[in-house]
């Protein structure tokens, strides 16, 4: 029996804390030089077809982690032969003793229809502007490092939404486990009606910024330096850029996350991103553990998943 | 020859009788309606008890992709999934490849239309209002309409620069030919694969805006009053566009307009976890737009149903959603879904679902059809119902090639058991001989 990673939004909050609690058991045995779990007979097929700066390179090192071997596939579109279909690719893959399939896709929804052909578990590394929920593990992580909890605390998240699967997922794991999230962003770059997502709207920075703990910018891709149709650069940094000044209106305590990489002096001022208040290394490093334990976790039943996190925390205390 | 159709519920919105009669076909014509006829001296009789004798369903315009896409529909698919429907008369979509813009393809249709092939259902020529569909030159709208073409149409590639719009208006006015408007914005849905609300926020897909549609309403309502072109609104799916079709009415616009059935009966909440049997051009929108465009066929606002039929072979819509391709077939389903949905719940009355199912849509083509008026059409154009089964629909029974449907595995109420397009009769397996007809030898051997 084996379970999908598709999405926060098809996750209940104690789904989610298994998932937290293994990444954070990771990372506790990381430090302490201490086995991970074996899974060096899984096979971890790669099926990246659209642009990942990081994502892959953090999977394989995931990989590496639990001792998987790792397979990279692509989509091939070959003008003489035609360009295979998705679903011919995804069952080809199935035939070549993949155990797990994770995969970014430019399509949302990919990673759903995905798993109606291959035989094992699919692990979503991005599905258009759906999903990433292993990055939104990994930012979670992060977050819980420096809070201990997420009960009650208010997320801020900045920037451009439209085209933004990480402030999906971030959306719905921060708020399922009892935060409150809040969007800002130029008018052009949030969704026209958002009454579903876990969120509330606001219309003026420093508004959103009250009470705040957490202050998550997101990236503004680049084919939006290019296409300037949505606003202005001045603009958007007039009235979102996340500054020294602008962060007195969060709590004296309140952390800065970022999607990356970063475009300095856009979404965030220069000298910020050098600062301690900026967690991004933490993100990327607990991207590592996090994508560790979503292999291991698609791997197992629940009574496996219970009976090994025991026995891991046992092993941790002695 | 003569047929009695005998002791059926006799619909006719053209003559507004809705009563217990018999009708009489001779020499494959309507002859005439009358209560209890003797039968000894007719060659044919068909028992209607409880069934609904209704003029054949029309439908305005339909997607055969024929010539150019085969593999989809073709004639002799299309025009058999239209009489297992009920249908009797199809306008033909120009959108096809290449596009329908010449008398050469139009005379294709027609005679495609009279052969064996199409079982006797009459296939309206409708021509694209542009060579080659690309909105350049207009086509010899005159010499069309002399050959048979009933309509002009930009169904499929939406015009977009308001000059040639509205050249293509005036030159339609001129010489009274219906123009059918496929009322879309495409750069404002660019991109876009369902619905702007909510659920495509969560689903983390582009929306297509309701002002993508209502934009363009709004100007071909504006444009037809200052043109006086007869112009039909095909398709409409937002709150906004059942507004200003109200209101342009109200001016003395000369428009009229059509939904689909899965406009009236479905939202973009069903697409559910990206179902690609739910992604259709326009989009299936939300609540407020389906109550509205109810709202819209009960007052009039909007005059007739099309079926919107779009049909895509199962390949082709086994992908991942935004990659599907948007449409539906509808043949099989618009009666069924229409009477289970509006009629049976009384939202409809029986003469107002006919009427917005065949005489409407007749009308609005200039075309003899939708009524059992002796005379009114040139052959008998009849679809018989039995309004109390209850059936399961399997798309993959479907006589279209087209396997793309919402409807896949929703129950009705309601059947056609018969359509009559002049000697040809297509008759559903639920028609049981045994109980409806007499005097039919060479139907019970």
């Amino acid at each position: 029996m084996f379970r999908n990673l598709l999405g926060i939004r098809y996750l209940d909050k104690n789904q989610i804390l298994e998932l937290l609690d293994l990444t954070h058991d990771f990372r506790i045995k990381y430090y302490n030089n201490k086995d991970f779990p074996d899974c060096s007979k899984t096979n971890i097929g790669l099926l990246f077809s659209s642009n990942s700066r990081r994502t892959k390179s953090s999977f394989q090192q995931a990989a590496n982690l639990v001792g998987s071997n790792c397979v990279e596939y692509s989509l091939r579109k070959d003008d003489e032969l035609g360009s295979e279909s998705f679903k011919d690719a995804i069952k080809t893959i199935s035939q070549e003793f993949v155990d797990i399939l994770v995969i970014r896709h430019s399509s949302a929804g990919s990673a759903l229809y995905t798993t109606k052909f291959f035989t094992g578990p699919v692990i979503n590394a991005g599905d258009g502007n759906h999903e990433h929920p292993t990055q939104a593990f990994a930012d979670a992580s992060t977050i819980l490092h420096h809070f201990k909890s997420m009960d009650g605390l208010v997320i801020t998240m900045v920037g451009d939404f439209l085209e933004s699967r990480i402030a999906r997922s971030n959306a719905w794991l921060f708020s399922k486990l009892g935060a409150e999230v809040r969007w800002i962003g130029p008018k052009n770059l949030l969704p026209t009606n958002f009454d579903s997502l876990p969120v509330k709207i606001y219309s003026n920075l420093d508004d959103a910024m009250c009470n705040t703990n957490v202050i998550f910018c997101l990236r503004m891709k680049k084919h939006r330096l290019e296409d300037r149709t949505w606003g202005s650069f001045p603009g958007y940094i007039k009235s979102f850029q996340i500054n020294k000044k602008r962060l007195k209106s969060a709590r004296s305590d309140a952390i800065i996350l970022h999607a990356g990489p970063v475009n300095r002096g856009i979404e965030i001022e220069d000298t910020l991103v050098d600062s301690d208040v900026f967690h991004m290394g933490k993100q990327i490093e607990n991207g590592l553990f996090a994508r560790s334990a979503s292999i291991y976790w698609v791997l197992q039943n629940k009574n496996q998943l219970e009976k090994s996190m025991a026995s891991t925390l046992n092993q941790v205390e002695q | 020859m003569k047929i009695i159709l005998k002791g059926g519920r006799i619909i006719d919105p053209s003559q507004n009788i809705d009563k217990i009669a018999d009708l009489i076909i001779e020499d494959d014509q309507i002859h005439s309606i009358v209560n209890d006829i003797d039968c000894s001296d007719s060659d044919e009789v068909y028992h209607c008890k409880d069934l609904w004798v209704v003029p054949g369903l029309v439908d305005i315009h339909a997607r055969f992709n024929e010539p150019g896409h085969k593999h989809r529909e073709s004639i002799l698919t299309g025009t058999q999934s239209a009489a297992s429907g009920g249908y009797t008369m199809i306008g033909y979509s120009p959108f096809t490849t290449p596009p329908i813009d010449n008398t050469a393809l139009i005379n294709h249709i027609i005679d495609e239309s009279a052969s064996p092939e199409s079982g006797g259902i009459y296939l309206a020529p409708i021509s694209m209002a542009s060579l080659g569909g690309i909105h350049q030159e207009i086509v010899d709208i005159e010499s069309l309409k002399e050959i048979g073409v009933v309509a002009i149409s930009d169904d499929g590639v939406p015009i977009q620069d308001p000059q040639f719009f509205w050249k293509v208006l005036k030159s339609c006015s001129e010489v009274n030919m219906p123009f059918l408007l496929d009322p879309r914005d495409t750069k404002i849905s660019a991109n876009g694969s369902m619905h702007d609300g909510s659920w495509a926020a969560v689903l983390g897909l582009k929306g297509i805006p309701s002002l993508s549609e209502e934009i363009m309403v709004a100007r071909g309502c504006l444009m037809a009053l200052h043109s006086e072109c007869q112009t039909h609104i095909m398709r409409i799916s937002t709150a906004g566009s059942v507004q200003i079709i109200r209101k342009a009415k109200l001016m003395g616009a000369p428009i009229s307009a059509e939904v689909s059935p899965h406009h009236l009966i479905f939202t973009d909440r069903d697409i559910n976890e990206y179902n690609s049997m739910f992604k259709t051009m326009p989009p299936l929108r939300s609540e407020k737009d389906r109550d509205a465009l109810i709202e819209g066929l009960i007052d009039g606002t909007i005059d007739c149903i099309c079926s919107d039929h779009t049909p895509y072979t199962h390949y082709e819509i086994d992908v991942p959603f935004e990659q599907a391709p948007f449409g539906s077939i509808g043949f099989d389903t618009a009666f069924s879904s229409v009477y289970t949905h509006l009629t049976k719940p009384n939202i409809l009355s029986p003469l107002e679902t006919i009427s917005k199912l065949s005489y409407q849509p007749a009308n609005i083509l200039g075309t003899e059809g939708g009524s059992f008026m002796a005379g009114e059409t040139p052959f008998a154009q009849i679809t018989v119902i039995d309004p109390m089964k209850t059936w399961t629909y399997d798309v993959n029974d479907s006589f279209s090639k087209g396997k793309n449907s919402p409807f896949h595995e929703r129950e009705f109420t309601s059947k056609v058991l018969l359509t009559f397009c002049g000697q040809e009769v297509y008759r559903s397996k639920d028609f049981d001989p045994k109980r409806h007809a007499i005097n039919m030898q060479s139907i019970l051997a």
